[in-house]
Parts: C-alpha cells; structure tokens; sequence
C-alpha cells in the first residue's frame, strides 16, 4: 500500500481522525468521526500500521540525531571560540591585576603572563585552523546523509501534496482531509541512516579526537613558547 | 585595600562565571528534568525530585553535596568523623509500549575516615527497566572497548555465561554478548539497531522477566540523553522475545 489511505467511519462513512494521544508510546489509536462525533477503534492490522507508524516516526528522528548530531555539535561547539579562549582572557586580567597591585614587575613575575598569554595565543592559532578543519571534514558528513527516498506523499481528496507528517496521520493543507501516510520508503531511510551513523562514527570521533590532541599541543607549545620569550624579555 | 577589592573581584568573578555556566546548561536541557523526562518515558514521577537533571546533576550524595551550603557542611561533618554522605531516589513507572516500565535511580555513599585513608562506600540501584511478559533468555551485553570512568560493573557473585556472537562484524565489533543461547544475539540484533554508534557506555540485561538498561553512578549523566532510544529498544527486545512485530515494524 503506497497511496494515502482513508479511514472511514463505520456509522456514516465520513472520514475518522485521531483523537487522543497520538505518542509512539501508547499501545491504543483512538479515532473519531469528523461528521457525527462516533469514536471507533481501529481493526487489528490498521492499529497495527498506525503504531507502526507512529513508531518508524520517532525512529526517524532518532537516527538523524545519530548520523548528524555528534558533528553538528562539535561544530557548534568550535563555532564559540569564547569557549577557548575566555580561561586565558580570565587568567590574564586576574594576572594583570594581581601584579598591578603588587606593583613589582621582574623575570619571576613575568613568567605566569608569558605562559598564560603564550597559550591562549596558540589556543586562539589552533581553534581557527580546527574550526576550519572541522568544517571541511565534517561538512560534507552531514550532507551525504542519506535522504527521504521517493516523492512527497498526496492528498487522498485533492492531490495536492502533504506536509511533513510527525505521526501517522497527516492533514491536508488545502482541503483539510485526514491521511493516513504510507510510510513508503521510511523504514529504508531509518535503515539507511543508521547504517550510515555507524559508518561515520568513527570518523566523527577521530576528528574529535584530532581537535582535542591538537589542542592540548597547542597549549603545551603556547604555554612553553610563551614562558620562555617573556623569562627572557624580562631577563634581559 | 586594594588587595581586598582584587581578591574580592576574583572570587566574585570566578562564582559568577560558575553560576552563568551552570545556569546555561540548566536552561540546555530544561527538557531532561525529571518530571519531564518521565512523562517523555511514558511514566510517571513516584519519587523525587522532579527538577532533579539526571544530565547536569550528578546523582552521588558526595558531588550533590557541592552544589548547596546544606549539603557541604554534612560533607564537611562527615569528612571529619565519618557518616552517611547523602541518600539520592528517584522513582518512575507507567506503561510505555503496553510493557510495565520504571526508572530506577538510587544512591547512597557513607564515608570512613581512617589515620591513613578515607573510604567511600557506594550503594546503587540505577537502571531502566522495562518487564516483558514471558520469561527472557538471559544474557548481558556490553561495549566492547568501554571508556575509561564509563566501565560497566560486573558482580562477582552472578556466574559468568559464555560469550557469543552476532554473526555480524559491524555489532561484534562494538558489543560484547554473553548468553547461554547462542542463536539469541542474531534474533536480538535487529533491536539493537537503535542503539546510536556514539553512545560511549552501554549495559543491557535480561533476566527473568526484566530487561534492564543498568548504569553506574558515573554513567547516568552520559546515558539520561538517550533514554527514550534506549526504551524502545528494551521494547523491541521484549516484542522479540514475546513472538511481536518490534515497534516500528510495518506489516508487508
């Protein structure tokens, strides 16, 4: 069955809609005549599809989060360089005001803002090159994802054509009619993108992990870089 | 003078920048409060809290503690002659998929003080449950490179059972399966597809009439995000075991 389906009402044959709640989590569909107000429950194997449905819904938004989620938040995370490089910011105004107020400036005292400043500067190198290599690697993840196969599901009474639907049944936003969706090529795609999260994973996580190593390298290398050119500024 | 008000604005600016970090994350998942998350699980609140955050908030007594003055003096007090750190309940249960179904989130931690070393007892009780109707074959699954501070707990008391595998690489990659049946991970494997690639601690069980998603203290903020996925497939395993199409099964 690949074309909308009408769900008549047993007393009057007008169509029937969904009453109550619609969740994947409850085990009960309850409709109710749009014409003369009976409420009916539905045959076995037309509940059955309706859960179903409902059910291939959640799972389709489950495996999106699962294939784009992880790099949609790395890169949201790398999108606030605040995140980076507000610690050093901090750091170096309480160092700053710390050293103002002892109103002594010398090779020891130098040193905490040479690596505090050395790190943050390479923190700050570092995050705008990951940033954009983030967004190299990870862009083109989120856009190979496999998409809804087929074309957008019509209306049973005026053909035109359905909104997204988030349960099982789907209105028509022309003429109101109430449609059962066929769920054509929703359990391939639930398929197809999880498959496809699973594959991915492992990329996802190494570019992770590649940002985190070069981060802390970054730090070690400010820190040290830093330390050292200020001990010797000050030295001198 | 000066070095009061730099103290001062130090202090203040540091538990400023705590609060604004924690009240955004609070704000982040407002959504995961335990009242909300219950009925997202189709249950309903027995016990607790139901602004207790299983994702921002740590459900040890001795973590909770340094969130509120209460709580760090009974930290203090117990530090120092040892005592019960706090008891932490949660308790949800409903019908979610037609299946009895509860959350279980228990923790108590009381402290020793020892000359040398102080000891931190843990008691938990930290699962998501849900209860078929036919008895299930038992077995245990977990992730096959657990993450350091995620590892799964394994008692020393319940028998080990043999390990088996799922015919399929892509999932004996990732999970270890112990069960006395060997054509058990191949039956269940269809629902476990739900289970996302990027869930760094996993640990099912069936036993009896249960199957449980079971987690250590330490795991049930990395876990509560995915709770519901987590549901339906410990509704997908009981459908399996009980002969059912698994939600989300469309008829040909």
């Amino acid at each position: 069955m690949t074309e909308p389906t009408a769900i008549p009402c047993g007393r009057c044959g007008a169509p029937m809609r969904e009453t109550g709640s619609a969740s994947h989590l409850t085990v009960t569909v309850d409709m109710q005549c749009v014409h003369c107000g009976a409420r009916e429950g539905l045959p076995a194997d037309l509940r059955q599809r309706v859960l179903a449905l409902r059910a291939l819904r959640v799972q389709r938004r489950w495996a999106e989060d699962a294939a784009h989620g992880p790099a949609i938040a790395y890169l949201k995370l790398m999108e606030n360089g605040s995140l980076f490089l507000a610690p050093y910011a901090f750091g170096i105004v309480m160092l700053a005001a710390t050293l103002a107020n002892a109103r002594a400036w010398n090779a020891t005292s130098a040193l905490p803002v040479g690596i505090i400043g050395g790190a943050g500067l390479a923190t700050l190198v570092a995050w705008r090159y990951l940033r954009g290599y983030l967004r190299r690697v990870l862009g083109p993840l989120i856009g190979a994802s496999p998409g809804v196969p087929g074309r957008p599901e019509r209306c049973r009474r005026c053909g035109g054509e359905l909104p997204a639907a988030t349960g099982a049944f789907a209105t028509c936003g022309y003429c109101d009619a109430p449609n059962l969706t066929s769920g054509a090529g929703l359990r391939g795609h639930v398929d197809a993108t999880l498959l496809y999260a699973h594959q991915t994973a492992a990329h996802v996580t190494a570019a992770g992990q590649r940002v985190a190593t070069w981060f802390r390298r970054a730090f070690f290398v400010g820190a040290l870089g830093g330390g050292g050119l200020a001990y010797a500024l000050a030295a001198c | 003078m000066s070095t009061i008000i730099v103290t001062v604005v130090i202090v203040a600016a540091t538990f400023g920048f705590m609060i604004f970090q924690r009240k955004k994350l609070a704000t982040q998942y407002a959504h995961l409060r335990a009242g909300q998350l219950a009925t997202r699980l189709g249950m309903q609140l027995l016990e607790g809290n139901p602004e207790f955050n299983p994702v921002t908030q740590s459900v040890q007594p001795s973590v909770q503690n340094t969130g509120s003055a209460g709580g760090f003096l009974r930290q203090m007090a117990a530090s120092q002659v040892g005592g019960t750190l706090g008891e932490f309940k949660l308790h949800a249960a409903g019908q979610p998929y037609g299946h009895n179904a509860e959350l279980v989130l228990y923790c108590r931690q009381d402290l020793e003080t020892g000359l040398v070393q102080n000891t931190t007892t843990t008691w938990h009780d930290l699962r998501l449950t849900l209860h078929a109707r036919h008895g299930v074959v038992p077995f245990d699954l977990r992730l096959r490179k657990e993450m350091t501070g995620m590892e799964t707990r394994r008692r020393d008391d319940v028998p080990r059972m043999p390990a088996q595998s799922f015919g399929d690489p892509m999932l004996d990659q990732r999970y270890v399966i112990e069960t006395p049946d060997p054509a058990l991970p191949r039956r269940i494997a269809p629902a476990l597809a739900m289970l996302a690639p990027h869930l760094i601690y996993v640990h099912l069980i069936g036993t009896g009439t249960q199957l449980s998603f079971v987690m250590t203290p330490t795991s049930v903020m990395a876990s509560a995000t995915t709770f519901e996925p987590i549901l339906h497939v410990l509704a997908s395993l009981a459908a399996i075991f009980e002969g059912q199409p698994m939600p989300g099964v469309l008829a040909a």
